[in-house]
C-alpha cells in the first residue's frame, strides 16, 4: 500500500509489480527514465488499465486529465506522490 | 537454388511490389474511381478489395516464380458472415499479404503517412483501409480504436495484429487488448489466423538480403472463431486468445523439432 509516507523507491517498487502483472515487463527493465509509450511500448488502452490498477494500489482516484500528461515512469511516480499527499 | 539467386529474387520481389503498387495506383484506381463513383460505399469498397485480392495473390505467385517463397493458399472454412475482427500473429513482413490473400474483403490498418501519398492514398482509402496511429499516438486517447470500430459497424471485417508489431523468432509479443476491445464494442466475432513462416525470415530489424538457407514457406491456418460472450472483458479474452496462440506455436515448434530429429 502506498501512502503519504511512501518514498519514491517504494512507489517505484509498486510500479514494477504493476508493470509485470499487467504488461509482462520484467522489473529490471523499469527505471525512472523509461518512456512509457516509446520504450515500454504501451498504448492508450494499456494506460487506462494502468490507471485503474494504480487507483487500487493507492486507494484513491487518479484524475484522467493528470494521467494523460505522464510520459515516463518518473512522471507516474511524481503523480502518485501528489495523489497520496492530498 | 543458390543463395545469391534468392537474394536477387527477394530484391526483385520488392521491386515487383513497388511496380505493381504503382500500376494499380496510377491506372486502375482512376478507372475504379470513375466507374464506381455513384455506387454506395460498401459496393465501392468491394470493387477496390477485389483488385487488392488479385494483387496479393499475384504477388505471392511472383515470389514463387522467383524461387523466394512458397505459399499454399487454403480455402477458409467457416468464415463468419458480415463483419469480424481477423487477428493474426506476425512472424514476417509478408503476413499482411498472405492473410489478406487468404481471407478476401478484409480492411487493414496501414501507416498513416501512406494515406497522404498522391496515388497510393486513394487506393488505400478506396479499399476501406484504416490510417494507423500517427501523431495522436502520444495523446493518450484512442482514435485508432474508434476508426476500427467504425469499419466493423459498417459491416467490413478488419485485420488487426494484437502484438502491434512483428513477432520475435518462434514466439509472440505481448497481446494488446485493442483487437478484442474493438470486437466487443462492435459486437462481432473474432477469427484467429495463425501464420507460420518456415524458416523464419523478414523479421523486424532483419535486413531483407539476409535470406534463409532455403526457400521459405508461408502457411495460414485458422483457430476456431471466438464469439465473445456479452459482458466479457477484453483483458481476460485477450489473455485467453494469447494462450491459444502460445499453445499452437509451441505445439508446432515441438512437431517440427520431432520431424527434424526423424530425418
Amino acid at each position: 500500500m502506498i501512502n503519504g509516507s511512501s518514498s519514491a523507491d517504494d512507489i517505484l517498487g509498486a510500479l514494477r509489480k504493476t508493470f509485470e502483472e499487467l504488461f509482462e515487463i520484467p522489473p529490471e527493465d523499469v527505471h525512472l527514465g523509461s518512456k512509457l509509450y516509446e520504450e515500454m511500448d504501451l498504448d492508450s488502452l494499456d494506460a487506462a488499465d494502468m490507471r485503474a490498477n494504480l487507483q487500487e494500489v493507492v486507494g484513491r482516484s487518479i484524475p484522467e486529465s493528470q494521467f494523460q500528461d505522464v510520459r515516463t515512469v518518473d512522471d507516474v511516480v511524481r503523480l502518485l506522490q501528489r495523489v497520496v499527499s492530498v | 537454388m543458390g543463395r545469391w539467386l534468392r537474394v536477387l529474387g527477394t530484391g526483385g520481389g520488392f521491386i515487383s511490389f513497388a511496380a505493381g503498387s504503382a500500376v494499380i495506383s496510377w491506372f486502375i484506381v482512376p478507372y475504379l474511381a470513375l466507374r464506381h463513383r455513384r455506387q454506395p460505399y460498401l459496393a465501392r469498397v468491394a470493387a477496390y478489395q477485389r483488385v487488392m485480392l488479385a494483387a496479393y495473390r499475384s504477388f505471392m505467385g511472383v515470389l514463387r516464380v522467383y524461387g523466394v517463397s512458397r505459399f499454399e493458399r487454403r480455402e477458409l472454412q467457416g468464415r463468419p458472415p458480415g463483419a469480424f475482427v481477423l487477428v493474426s500473429n506476425h512472424p514476417s513482413l509478408l503476413d499482411v499479404i498472405v492473410v489478406l490473400a487468404t481471407v478476401p474483403g478484409v480492411c487493414c490498418v496501414v501507416r498513416s503517412g501512406l494515406f497522404d501519398l498522391p496515388f497510393l492514398g486513394p487506393l488505400l482509402r478506396g479499399a476501406g483501409y484504416i490510417p494507423g496511429p500517427g501523431a495522436e499516438a502520444e495523446e493518450g486517447d484512442s482514435p485508432i480504436l474508434d476508426r476500427i470500430v467504425e469499419r466493423l459497424d459498417q459491416g467490413l471485417p478488419v485485420l488487426v495484429f494484437p502484438e502491434g508489431s512483428r513477432s520475435p523468432e518462434g514466439g509472440l509479443r505481448r497481446f494488446r487488448r485493442g483487437a478484442v476491445e474493438a470486437a466487443l464494442r462492435a459486437g462481432v466475432p473474432i477469427l484467429p489466423a495463425l501464420v507460420r513462416c518456415d524458416p523464419s525470415t523478414l523479421r523486424k530489424g532483419q535486413p531483407w538480403y539476409d535470406v534463409p538457407d532455403r526457400r521459405f514457406t508461408l502457411t495460414v491456418d485458422f483457430l476456431p472463431v471466438m464469439t465473445p460472450p456479452s459482458g466479457a472483458g477484453s483483458r481476460e479474452l485477450t489473455q485467453e486468445l494469447a494462450a491459444l496462440y502460445r499453445e499452437r506455436i509451441s505445439a508446432a515448434a515441438a512437431a517440427s523439432l520431432a520431424a527434424g530429429e526423424g530425418r
